[in-house]
């Protein structure tokens, strides 16, 4: 019998991810700025860039995950128009590393294709917005928890919603749900 | 030595994350470095050009082309109730008999949102005019309604304004009919707080607040809400005012740039204080 060859333990193959992760990064971030304010309810947007760093930490694990959460956050600093430079950074690390601890070797799939991958988005996403909106709030005179629980957990329920997407994408037919 | 590069590759990950953690607080703390050189320029360019580009999906031309009339009707009826109330007060006090100072009319230029950003909770708009329409930074922006925000970003063909909407800014503010001043700040949603208006002083529900001439960032007499609540508490002096912006956040499609910069060593000079005693208060508080 011949074994059959897979690819995916390459490190071609390995490198062509990392590029479409790349690539992803920036079609998100811009996609951010752009279309998906199309679909924001009373302002508040999806995160987009939080639902790819979790897939990235939960398929590639922590060490890979908090890389690739500080370059989304780079990128998406970089691409924003006003953004200070290194928040997007430290809050997609964290959510590099929290996401990380999800990840278990050749369970990467299941993971993603079940109920599990939303929890670990919503999990994430209150995390960063917590930290986003404790720095947000600090200079200013605004009340941390009002603010938080009104925005910060809206916009992580939103988010957690567009992360079915890739939860279906990863579903198998006859589900684990 | 071995056992210390063990230790290094068993806890790599955590190793990883504090150096990430420790290079983005290191950028943070060196401040908004898109700001530098044309790079700022640059993105505001490109991603108007995308907003732009992708602004036809929501909108219906001829609704557009519809309100934009509406609006600049608006406008101009706007103009005419501010000044028709501005008279009719400085009537009623007979303050026409002394020397009032003339208000200036500026010059406005109506631009298109053609795309919204937000980060977090700093909400920002795209418009299709730029340097070469004369659009500077600093430059107040209204729509038929009311005061919008500020020029905060400019290339050749765009503009980017930061909306009012944000707990960074604050505004110097009057009541129209009882010419108090105070300074509005954003509380969140569509709510503002007028501050520092003594109890002593009446304030009515539905008082129109307007921009103030002691106002180094905005032109005078322009109209941001009106006056939701005012209520005292105790132990305090001053009253809390409650103010709702006429201005609709979410929707906005036409806006007027005013052609108004304030006088740039006036801000310099606020700017420089400002910096002093954000200085001084934080030493304070390390004291403490």
């Amino acid at each position: 019998m011949k074994i059959k060859f897979k690819p995916e333990n390459t490190n071609k193959a390995r490198n062509i991810r990392f590029i479409v992760y790349f690539v992803s990064a920036i079609v998100l971030s811009v996609a951010n700025l752009t279309v998906i304010n199309y679909i924001s309810v009373e302002g508040l947007m999806p995160d987009l860039t939080l639902i790819l760093c979790v897939l990235i930490a939960v398929r590639e694990g922590q060490f890979v995950g908090v890389f690739a959460g500080f370059f989304i956050g780079l990128i998406f600093d970089f691409l924003s128009p006003d953004a200070v430079i290194g928040t997007g950074a430290l809050t997609k690390t964290v959510v590099g590393l929290i996401a990380g601890w999800f990840h278990r070797e050749k369970k990467t799939d299941f993971i993603i294709g079940s109920y599990r991958f939303l929890l670990i988005v919503l999990f994430s996403s209150i995390v960063h917005n917590a930290i986003y909106f404790f720095m947000y709030v600090k200079s200013s005179e605004l009340m941390f928890m009002p603010f938080f629980l009104k925005y910060g957990i809206a916009i992580s329920l939103y988010t957690t919603v567009f992360a079915v997407f890739p939860m279906l994408l990863k579903m198998p037919k006859k589900g684990y749900l | 030595m071995r056992k210390f590069f063990d230790f290094i590759e068993r806890y790599k990950e955590y190793f990883a994350f504090t150096a990430l953690i420790v290079i983005s607080l290191s950028l943070i703390s060196v401040g908004d470095i898109s700001k530098m050189g044309g790079f700022r320029s640059f993105v505001i360019g490109s991603v108007g050009r995308l907003q732009e580009f992708s602004s036809f999906m929501p909108y219906n031309a001829l609704l557009i082309s519809e309100n934009r009339s509406m609006r600049e009707l608006n406008l101009e009826n706007s103009f005419e109730i501010t000044k028709m109330r501005r008279a009719l007060i400085e009537n009623n006090k007979l303050r026409d008999l002394m020397t009032l100072k003339d208000h200036r009319d500026y010059l406005y230029i109506s631009a298109d949102v053609v795309g919204k950003s937000a980060i977090g909770l700093l909400n920002f708009n795209t418009l299709n005019r730029g340097k070469q329409d004369s659009i500077k930074v600093g430059m107040a922006v209204r729509n038929d309604l009311g005061l919008i925000g500020r020029i905060v970003g400019v290339s050749d063909n765009y503009s980017l304004v930061e909306l009012i909407v944000n707990k960074d800014i604050k505004i110097a503010a009057k009541i129209q009919n009882s010419r108090i001043d105070g300074i509005l700040e954003w509380v969140g949603g569509r709510k503002f707080k007028l501050k520092n208006i003594p109890k002593s002083y009446g304030v009515q529900i539905g008082d129109t607040v307007l921009t103030s001439s002691y106002s180094n960032k905005y032109p005078a007499e322009l109209p941001i809400g009106i006056v939701r609540a005012a209520f005292e508490r105790p132990g305090d002096i001053f009253q809390r005012v409650e103010v709702e912006p006429f201005a609709e956040f979410a929707n906005l499609e036409l806006v007027f740039i005013i052609n108004f910069v304030s006088n740039p060593e006036r801000e310099a000079v606020v700017s420089d204080m400002e910096e002093k005693l954000r200085i001084r208060q934080s030493k304070a508080r390390r004291r403490r």
